[in-house]
């Protein structure tokens, strides 16, 4: 056993970590003030290739394995959690569908080009009356001749309204649940698709959220994304354990940021002739909160290793996002209590992850999901 | 008996303050370990070098054509053969001491590498201890200190302005040499040169530095620190912040990856403290901090800390400068 | 052309002095010596216009990697490590010696590297590299055209700015200013991550070690006393300012 990333892994993150701090850092204030995309630093960050960080190397990707990818999503949570969604969403969930059932004119109008970030992807789930519940999904396609027509709504669509090719969960028979679920492409410019209303959020500022509106939404037949209908549940456990680390490594960037901050801040602010940082009730903070973080880290790595691996899993990706999540939420809360009153300022970074850290519970499963089907597993033997 | 050779370099009509107070440590330590002071001067510098009278053991003036106008081909022979005719003396050091300048940074190491002699920039110290000959140098940017030895051999040592005190007593017999530099053409030929970014104050030597910050709100402002900076005889620098939002020239920066400044009294007037700035000032002997945050750092690293806007303070203290 | 890489801690790299003083503990963060990395984007500019190749050079006892890796994810052609035990904590004239023979062997046209390396400051290889290779040097330099076998090149002179020409081949040092290092893209990433980069060794280059200056120890920079707070009116402050500066600190 060797816990220890590769001399390779150790480089890459290292670059990752300084294009970030070059490119991301300097903007992270502006984004989160003027919640705005930042279209020029999409631009910048994605001629540089990392889109297809995960995808083979004949479409200009890199084929690298699941831990080089988290090593990627945490150095870009480090900087801003709401532009490293915005680009996961290029990388992984907007794109996956499209790179696996889409046809060589699907692959070259939808997944060459966003994975270059000269189209924004994205992928739809969520809806006003369900979420981590996908079965009571009520977006439904109705088979025609030649195709499928899309009906429903859309929200809490990461890139949403700025998506040029959406991969939309719809049902093809409600009364069958989570077994009628398929996936389709729908792309920009499609009469009936539009975007609805832009949500403005606690935090995640400046990646752009919201609905997206299917009336009457005319698809050709090669846009069912699935060799077969009602399959849509089973392919996404194909991605599912790869999101859900993906969202503990993201949790584990804000959390790292917050904790070097928290130490710089402790080393510095003096209180009562000496600085914060020498007293023990705020070094146990950071003995506790960084016990923690390693903990979330090595859970989320091996579980990230096991899916390189080949192999399924599906309750310690669950466990790692959950623990990485709610570790991350301690941290932030810890560390604007090491900044005391400053921690509730403005100009100061800790509200910011604090806001940011709480758009993370959601994704991939709320915990209170999550745990029901841990307790599930657990008692019924899927755990030893 | 040790030996310290003194580099006189000039600058606007007299050597470099460098010049002097380098003189002054080597005579020190000339009369605490015993030894020979000698000053070497080159091209058109050796036409002040009646200014050097008594300060050292020997004035050797080296002329040729190779030396003026300057070029780094033609002070690294001269160096090189003047510095060998200057033999070591059995195990006693031997010490070439230059200020630090733009000239010392591109001659000495190519001496040093020509004689097979240790070489040493930024040095901020050379002294005894128990009879021990020893220098000093930041390294990491000022995070520690390595203090070297020196023992037998040559060491060409390049030391930051305001390392030492001028005032050592003088008055020594002063010998004056001349010897000829060999014949050397320069490889490089200066095309143009022109006057401009640089401030009558050179940044890196000047005695006191005015820097200014986020916290000055812009170039709109910056005359504050150029009314307070005349008024003290000194220079201005900036922050990063400033230089990056190209408000001011990199020439002015001061910090890790600009000027490393070492004044008798730094004042930072707005500048919040970030440790690229620290890097760049904190060997400086007095800070002074202003600023409007109270938990800046850079009152951590003040001796005198004033809380307030910058744009307030400074012409109020310009104007009791001026008062005297 | 051949580019001087150093690699060092980070800048923010925390150092500490042991307790015995004899040894700094420097916190495991390495990379690419800022200004290399400037010299490196200079030589790829170049390369663009002129078609030649570029190689980056590192020498170290063990370390190097890390900054080669950036030299090649950056665009360089090819890399070279001088690897060494005699050059862990080596003499800079050892340093130069390393890099001037492999420079040789490798042959040259250019020679760019940094004005100086970001954890000693001391701005001595470069010019050393110069001399041991026979060739003149200009350093600090923010302007390099290069044109047949001269190279123009600009820099900041204590009275203004300079320009200067110099006959190739030469070693130039490069200051911040010259050139914006690009932020490598994702397929220099993956060429820097596969490279195998040779390795030598002083003997193999006919390269001598001396031995470097005696050590006598390490201090910790002398802490300034926490500072005094002046608090009032602008003009109340900077009279009492005035006079402490003048009366205390002694420094008008």
């Amino acid at each position: 056993m060797d816990f220890r990333l590769s001399e390779e892994q150790e480089f890459f993150r290292q670059t990752v970590a300084d294009t970030v701090d070059r490119l991301i850092m300097p903007k992270v204030e502006e984004i989160d003030r003027t919640d705005e995309f930042p279209w020029e630093l999409w631009k910048e960050f994605t001629s540089l290739g990392y889109l297809g960080l995960r995808y083979p190397e004949e479409y200009g990707g890199m084929d690298a394995d699941p831990v080089t990818c988290m090593l990627f999503y945490e150095e870009m949570s480090r900087a801003s959690v709401g532009f490293a969604q915005s680009v996961t969403m290029n990388m992984l969930m907007g794109t996956y569908f499209v790179y696996r059932f889409g046809n060589d004119a699907i692959k070259e109008r939808c997944f060459l080009p966003a994975i270059r970030g000269e189209k924004i992807a994205t992928m739809c789930f969520t809806e006003d009356q369900s979420g981590s519940d996908i079965g009571a999904t009520r977006t439904q396609a109705k088979k025609v001749d030649g195709g499928w027509v899309i009906n429903g709504t859309k929200n809490w669509i990461t890139n949403g309204p700025l998506a040029d090719c959406a991969t939309v969960l719809a049902t093809s028979d409600p009364s069958l649940g989570a077994k009628g679920l398929n996936f389709f492409l729908v792309e920009k410019g499609t009469p009936g698709f539009s975007p609805g209303q832009v949500l403005h959020k606690l935090g995640c500022r400046g990646t752009v959220t919201g609905e997206l509106v299917f009336e009457d939404v005319f698809v050709p037949d090669e846009n069912l994304l699935g060799e077969e209908v009602g399959k849509g549940t089973n392919y996404l456990t194909e991605i599912l354990n790869e999101v859900r680390c993906m969202t503990a490594a993201m949790a584990i960037g804000i959390a790292r940021t917050a904790v070097a901050d928290g130490l710089d801040y402790a080393r510095k602010r003096m209180a009562f002739g000496k600085a914060i940082g020498e007293y023990q009730l705020i070094r146990e903070k950071f003995a506790r909160i960084v016990t923690e973080l390693e903990a979330s880290r090595l859970l989320m790595l091996s579980a990230a290793w096991k899916i390189g691996e080949g192999m399924n899993p599906r309750n310690e990706a669950m466990m790692a996002k959950y623990h990485a999540v709610e570790m991350c939420l301690e941290c932030v809360d810890e560390v604007t209590r090491v900044y005391g009153a400053n921690g509730f300022a403005e100009e100061y970074g800790p509200q910011r992850y604090f806001r940011d850290a709480r758009f993370l519970l959601y994704g991939g499963g709320t915990h209170e999901v999550l745990k029901n089907a841990l307790g599930k597993a657990v008692m019924s033997g899927h755990w030893r | 008996m040790s030996r310290f050779v003194v580099i006189a370099e000039a600058r606007d009509g007299d050597y470099r303050p460098s010049t002097y107070e380098l003189l002054a440590q080597a005579r020190r330590l000339a009369g605490s370990l015993g030894g020979e002071v000698a000053a070497l001067t080159l091209g058109d510098d050796a036409g002040l070098r009646d200014r050097l009278s008594g300060l050292a053991h020997r004035v050797i003036s080296i002329g040729g054509a190779g030396l003026a106008p300057y070029s780094a081909d033609g002070w690294v022979a001269a160096l090189g053969s003047a510095l060998d005719a200057l033999p070591a003396r059995g195990a006693a050091p031997q010490v070439i001491l230059f200020g630090e300048s733009p000239r010392t940074r591109e001659v000495l190491p190519r001496v040093a590498a020509r004689l097979g002699a240790y070489a040493a920039t930024n040095a901020v110290d050379l002294f005894e201890d128990g009879g021990r000959l020893l220098l000093r140098r930041p390294v990491y940017g000022g995070k520690a200190y390595a203090v070297h030895e020196i023992g037998a051999g040559r060491v060409l040592a390049a030391f930051r302005p305001h390392a030492f005190g001028a005032d050592a007593p003088a008055g020594l017999p002063t010998a004056f040499e001349e010897v000829a530099a060999p014949a050397t053409e320069s490889r490089v030929t200066v095309l143009s040169s022109e006057a401009g970014a640089a401030r009558t104050v050179d940044l890196t030597e000047a005695n006191v530095v005015v820097a200014g910050g986020r916290g000055m709100k812009g170039p709109d402002n910056f005359h504050l620190l150029q009314e307070l900076a005349d008024a003290l005889e000194g220079a201005v620098g900036y922050s990063r912040a400033v230089v990056d939002a190209g408000q001011a020239e990199h020439a002015q920066q001061v910090g890790k990856s600009g000027k490393t400044v070492s004044p008798t009294l730094y004042v930072a007037a707005g500048i919040s403290g970030a440790i690229h700035h620290i890097m760049g000032m904190d060997t400086a002997k007095v800070v002074v901090a202003i600023n409007t945050d109270p938990s800046a750092p850079i009152f951590g690293y003040a001796d005198y800390g004033i809380v307030g806007d910058a744009l307030q303070v400074l012409p109020a203290l310009t104007e009791e400068i001026r008062r005297g | 052309m051949v580019v001087l890489a150093k690699e060092v801690p980070d800048l923010e790299a925390m150092v500490k002095v042991t307790a015995d003083g004899g040894a700094l503990e420097v916190e495991k963060r390495r990379g690419l010596n800022f200004f290399d990395e400037i010299a490196v984007e200079a030589a790829l500019k170049l390369e663009q216009s002129a078609g030649a190749s570029v190689l980056a050079v590192s020498a170290g006892a063990g370390t190097g990697i890390e900054a080669l890796r950036r030299a090649l994810a950056m665009g360089s052609d090819a890399a070279l490590l001088v690897d060494d035990p005699a050059l862990e904590h080596a003499d800079s004239l050892t340093v130069a010696r390393a890099l001037a023979a492999a420079a040789r062997r490798e042959g040259f046209d250019l020679v760019l590297a940094g004005k100086q390396a970001t954890d000693d400051e001391a701005g001595l290889v470069g010019p050393m590299v110069a001399e041991l290779l026979g060739v003149p040097c200009v350093t600090n330099i923010i302007g390099l055209q290069v044109e047949g076998d001269i190279a123009r090149v600009t820099r900041e002179t204590e009275a203004g700015r300079e320009t200067l020409s110099v006959a190739l081949p030469a070693v130039l040092t490069v200051e911040k200013g010259l050139a914006e290092p690009r932020v490598p893209a994702v397929m220099g990433v993956m060429k820097a991550m596969k490279a195998q980069i040779p390795r030598v060794t002083l003997a193999e280059l006919g390269a001598e070690a001396q031995p470097p200056l005696t050590l006598a120890g390490y201090a910790t920079a002398p802490a300034r006393p926490p500072a005094k707070m002046l608090e009032g009116e602008p003009a109340t402050v900077a009279v009492e300012l005035a006079r402490l500066l003048k009366e205390e600190a002694k420094v008008l």
